[in-house]
């Protein structure tokens, strides 16, 4: 990624025996001071800024009865951006680099609880080859719901890396056989670019 | 009547006025002011808040969502921004035999939920567990950071200790 860069030529200086044209010369070297420094402030914030992605459900989302069968959350239920400075988002390619990716919910049956059956959050990177949903990089982690009414806070991290081609999918998977499961309000999926993905060799 | 530039009003005199010694002076204090700033940001750009608070032993109740109290319980934000906030569940015995339990620690900003992790104990007599949740927060200066244990008994209490830690990942200006 090219950075851009700030003027760094010399500042104008007012033409000799032209006093008259004093002020309108500190008019002109604020402005230049000013557009310097604001393009060094943005550098700056920029480079130590990653661009990052999160959003948090503002509704709950239901669920068939799908135990052991992975259900993709992008774009289901609705959302709230809770922070963007970055171009992409929850279901956009990411630029080639690592990020680090993480989702979070609390997932309830929205009838009978079946004991000592699991919930499961994933992460995993899907590449479209060839017409082909094609995911690596499996991330997943698993808690176990014990009776009714506590609900499974699920959550995972991971760092992934993304081939310019990629985008994560947000999944969950239940094994809440006695009833549908509802994933509640306040579910969180985030994005937050690291690095890019090479890194210049130190000699 | 001197004007300012758009961004950070640096003043400069208008068409028509006289220029004194005191319009250059007035020029570079606001430049020099501002070149503070930046170099304050480039501080802070190098060296991001990161804070890891040990707590105290505390104890939970069975059945009852219990927010962790006592030195280092908490953390309250010195800047806005995103937060990659990790809790650890460290140093805990339960009060009797375990059956049928599950534990829940969670993250909470202002005392409103923003992630956690469940798990189930192994079953037994004083059993020990170590419990991890880590994820973002968007929060504002002044914001506090607490976390809360619960779990599902027998037995009837939990002890445990409690570490936070905090990591400023991106400044909101």
């Amino acid at each position: 990624m090219t950075q851009p860069q700030c003027p760094q030529t010399d500042l104008t200086c007012p033409d000799p025996n032209n006093y008259a044209a004093i002020a309108k010369q500190l008019h002109e070297t604020a402005l230049e001071v000013e557009n310097r420094l604001f393009c060094l402030e943005q550098l700056l914030r920029g480079a130590v800024n990653m661009p990052a992605f999160i959003e948090t459900s503002t509704s709950a989302a239901g669920t068939a009865v799908s135990f052991d069968t992975p259900t993709p959350l992008n774009g289901t239920g609705a959302a709230a951006t809770t922070f963007q400075n970055s171009t992409f988002g929850i279901n956009s390619l990411l630029p080639e680099g690592v990020y680090h990716v993480g989702q979070y919910f609390n997932a309830t049956p929205t009838g009978a609880a079946t004991i000592n059956s699991y919930r499961s959050a994933y992460i995993e990177m899907r590449e479209v080859i060839s017409g082909v949903n094609t995911d690596t990089q499996h991330w997943d982690q698993e808690s176990w719901e014990t009776a009714t009414g506590n609900g499974g806070d699920t959550i995972v991290t991971a760092v992934v890396r993304s081939n310019g081609r990629q985008r994560p999918i947000f999944s969950w998977q239940h094994g809440n056989v006695a009833s549908t499961m509802q994933i509640n309000i306040g579910a969180v999926r985030w994005i937050i670019r690291i690095s890019d993905s090479s890194t210049l060799r130190v000699v | 009547m001197p004007a300012s530039t758009p961004i950070y009003g640096f003043p400069y005199p208008c068409p028509g006025e006289v220029v004194t010694a005191g319009s250059f002076s007035a020029l570079a204090n606001a430049i020099d002011t501002k070149l503070q700033d930046v170099v304050v940001d480039e501080t802070l750009a190098l060296n991001r808040y990161n804070v890891r608070l040990i707590g105290v032993s505390d104890v939970a109740n069975t059945g009852v969502a219990h927010t962790t109290a006592g030195a280092n319980s908490s953390y309250v934000l010195p800047v806005a921004g995103v937060w990659l906030v990790t809790a650890y569940l460290v140093e805990h015995t339960f009060s009797g035999a375990v059956d049928a339990t599950s534990e829940r620690i969670r993250v909470q900003q202002n005392a409103v939920t923003r992630f956690g992790s469940m798990e189930r104990p192994a079953q037994g007599t004083n059993t020990f567990m170590y419990m991890t949740t880590s994820g973002v927060i968007v929060g504002a200066a002044g914001d506090t950071i607490t976390t809360e244990v619960f779990f599902s008994g027998p037995p009837a209490t939990l002890t445990y200790t409690m570490i936070l830690e905090a990591k400023l990942m991106i400044r909101i200006a």
